[in-house]
């Protein structure tokens, strides 16, 4: 779920705030799909991270083994 | 860039419609985040499947490795082999060269050893024969004495029935004529039985002497034969002992060789003993006869002669003719030494082996009855066999008269000497071989 903070005129997605305007985008739509790609984002960084300890671990292994 | 798509209450923004609401969400800042978020999205996305792709290189990479390493290892394996190999082939020459030169080395001291006992036992073996041959020569002599005493002995007892018939014929002398005679004929013939058993005598005494000499010359081979064996065997033993680190076929050959050359040292020892025993037995039977006969010689000599000188009737002068002669044929038949002066010899009678002295003296005898013959000589050379040299009064084929000898057994003339002719001095004389025959008489030979 989104971090959505709301005051009047502001709205936080995703760490970013937002105004609101006059015929402005579905709030919960935009809200879904940020949260969405967000967590695609995160999940692929985490699986880089993963790759790269586990390359960390075979360059260790390397000069050590 | 967003690929936003407006219509009128929908709007596309990353791929996703939005719809327009009353107070929504500024577009103008909405669009730029979600544009953010869509290409950190794809650059993550970009960079996993380069790591992918790299994982599938690895894996890739890795597999090639497996095969490459597999490769490696077995073409280090067949090197290593092939290096083993040719390490273990150089080890095994080195060895065998370091063997063959210990071999080598240790043969050649063996042979050194060898040599040395070979050597040890030749000398000793040499110093065996010599007093074997010193001890059997010893004991010859003894016997030769012994025989000469027996010799004389009988020579004694000669000369008493000599003595005997010498007083019998002085007493037949003091009758009348015919009976002198007849007594004359009567002494004639009783001292032609003595002569005759002289030689019987004598012949018998040499075939004794003979027949010991040749069982000492064969107890000498066989104690020669023994002590050379032990001696043999005992080499034998110590070169198997000294040797028994090295190869067993260089001890072998060695063994052969020294075995072949101690069995031709002792054999040519033992034919030079042999010789030297046969050359001293035919020189001590030679002397002995030749003084037997010397001596009978004389005292027939003496007694005739002073049965010349008596002063009384003689008997018929051809009977008395007749018995001298006989006495002078008889004394001749055993004269070896002092001779005249006669020239050259016509022939050469050289006798094969086996010797028989009696059976030689038989030849001697037959020739010197030949009225062609003049004399004959004995000769014994140290090497050399004995030979009789003939010296002829006139011409004779002396092969075919040999042919009649009852003792000889096979005649042949030498055609490779020196050409020579009856009466002819100067030259060499005409060479025949004889062999007298084992067991001969007459009628075997015939």
């Amino acid at each position: 779920m989104s971090n959505n903070a709301k005051k009047d005129d502001v709205v936080v997605l995703g760490g970013r705030e937002f105004k609101r305007v006059e015929n402005g985008l579905d709030e919960a739509q935009v809200a879904s799909f940020i949260d969405e790609l967000t967590k695609e984002r995160d999940k692929l960084a985490q699986s880089q991270d993963h790759i790269a300890s586990l390359n960390r671990l075979a360059d260790w292994h390397s000069r050590h083994c | 860039m967003s690929d936003n798509a407006k219509k009128d209450d929908v709007i596309v923004l990353g791929g996703r419609e939005f719809k327009r609401v009353k107070n929504g969400l500024d577009e103008a800042q909405v669009a730029p985040f979600i544009d953010e978020l869509t290409k950190e999205r794809d650059k993550l996305a970009q960079s996993q499947d380069h790591i992918a792709s790299l994982n599938r290189l690895a894996e890739m990479a890795v597999v090639e490795a497996d095969k490459l390493a597999a490769q490696i290892k077995t073409e280090a394996e067949e090197q290593a082999k092939a290096e083993g190999t040719a390490i273990i082939d150089k080890a095994k020459e080195q060895a065998r060269q370091m063997a063959e030169q210990k071999i080598s080395e240790a043969v050649e001291i063996a042979n050194e050893k060898a040599n040395a006992i070979q050597a040890k036992a030749e000398e000793e073996a040499a110093l065996m024969l010599e007093h074997e041959r010193n001890k059997i020569r010893s004991e010859l002599h003894n016997l030769v004495n012994q025989q000469f005493g027996y010799m004389l002995e009988e020579l004694e007892s000669l000369k008493k029935q000599a003595a005997a018939v010498q007083a019998e014929f002085d007493n037949k002398l003091a009758k009348p004529g015919e009976e002198n005679s007849a007594a004359a004929v009567e002494i004639a013939k009783e001292s032609d039985a003595i002569a005759a058993k002289i030689t019987e005598e004598s012949d018998a005494i040499a075939a004794k002497i003979a027949e010991e000499s040749y069982a000492a010359a064969a107890k000498i081979a066989e104690e020669s034969d023994i002590l050379v064996a032990e001696e043999k065997d005992t080499a034998a033993e110590e070169i198997t002992e000294e040797r028994y680190t090295t190869v067993a076929e260089q001890k072998d050959t060695a063994a052969e060789e020294i075995t072949e050359e101690r069995y031709t040292t002792v054999a040519e020892q033992k034919d030079t003993a042999a010789e030297e025993i046969t050359e001293e037995r035919y020189t001590t039977v030679a002397e002995q006869k030749n003084a037997a006969a010397a001596e009978i010689a004389e005292e027939r000599d003496a007694t005739f002669t002073e049965q010349s000188k008596a002063p009384v009737e003689y008997p018929e002068p051809s009977q008395t003719a007749d018995y001298i002669a006989k006495s002078l044929d008889l004394s001749k038949l055993f004269e070896g030494g002092d001779k005249p002066d006669l020239g050259n010899p016509q022939w050469e009678v050289e006798i094969l082996p086996p010797f028989d002295i009696g059976k030689i003296m038989e030849v001697v005898s037959f020739l010197d009855q030949l009225p062609e013959v003049e004399n004959t000589e004995m000769i014994v050379p140290q090497i050399d066999m004995p030979s009789i040299l003939v010296f002829l009064r006139g011409p004779m084929n002396l092969v075919d008269v040999l042919q009649a000898v009852p003792v000889v057994a096979h005649v042949e003339e030498a055609t490779t000497d020196k050409a020579a002719t009856n009466g002819e001095s100067g030259k060499g004389p005409r060479k025949v071989r004889i062999s007298l025959s084992e067991n001969t008489t007459a009628k075997e030979k015939k």
